[in-house]
């Protein structure tokens, strides 16, 4: 790995921190789970705490899947076939204990592409779609955890 | 849409939502002469429980893009349960109307 393969590395681990904190207190600082009847009364201040909540969930995955697991991909000098699919990275990733679960990945991709849908007409699906980002979160969380520890315990990427 | 997407899309729904469940295409992915553009489809089921529809519809959309006929598409998936939705909305009623129902 090139020096400035490992600073970015190290930079985007960084983001990555500041990311799960920021999202780690919105999320505890929200109910478990919505009801119907808790979005047709939604406070400001929830509605605000569920901005930054859904606003860090989605820099939080960009930032690992645009930077940090690719860069892990080059860091374990894992080599891939040249036109290797995200699919096929994902596996190795898997594979390499660097990411606990690839289909856990792909269903949290889907959660924050489902975060545009706000269903205005249906209570009961903003509920749920509310519901299921706070469970997300907490994957999302977990599944920093767990590429934190892979780099801590597995690379050696100390600045120069 | 391909006869490869379309086996591949009825497949994922039957999966997900059961042999009951009912799909529809609609939108621009049903005119031969527009290119590309989002694949609409509506997903219909009489389940009541919104956090099951919605964990179902999540499921249905990794799975499609764990496929090589969907690996890249964006797909905007509308959900249909007359349980949740007793007056189907303007959004069920142009599927209804203009998509094409899929046989699951």
């Amino acid at each position: 790995m090139t020096a400035s393969a490992n600073l970015k590395l190290l930079a985007a681990l960084a983001e990555c921190q500041l990311h799960a904190e920021v999202l780690s207190d919105a999320e505890h600082s929200l109910p478990a789970h919505f009801e119907s009847a808790d979005v047709l009364s939604i406070s400001a201040e929830v509605r605000r705490t569920l901005d930054q909540l859904a606003y860090r969930f989605m820099k939080l995955q960009d930032a690992l899947g645009e930077k940090v697991l690719p860069g892990l991909l080059v860091a374990t000098l894992d080599s891939l076939p040249p036109h290797a699919t995200f699919a096929e990275k994902l596996q190795r990733l898997e594979r390499l204990g660097a990411l606990p679960s690839a289909d856990a990945w792909r269903l949290l991709r889907e959660v924050r592409n489902g975060l545009a849908h706000e269903y205005p007409e249906n209570p009961a699906l903003q509920a749920a779609a509310l519901t299921r980002l706070l469970g997300g979160a907490r994957e999302l969380i977990a599944v920093w955890r767990a590429v934190r520890t892979f780099v801590d315990t597995r690379l050696n990427l100390a600045p120069p | 849409m391909t006869p490869q997407q379309q086996s591949t899309l009825t497949a994922a729904v039957r999966h997900r939502f059961g042999p009951n469940g009912r799909l529809w295409v609609f939108g621009s992915r049903l005119d031969d002469q527009a290119r590309g553009g989002d694949f609409d489809i509506m997903v219909g089921c009489n389940d009541a429980d919104a956090n099951r529809l919605l964990d179902a519809k999540l499921n249905l959309l990794a799975d499609l893009h764990a496929t090589p006929a969907f690996e890249d598409e964006r797909i905007d998936v509308v959900l249909f349960s007359p349980s949740l939705d007793p007056q189907p909305r303007a959004i069920h009623r142009e599927a209804m109307a203009h998509g094409v129902e899929l046989p699951l």
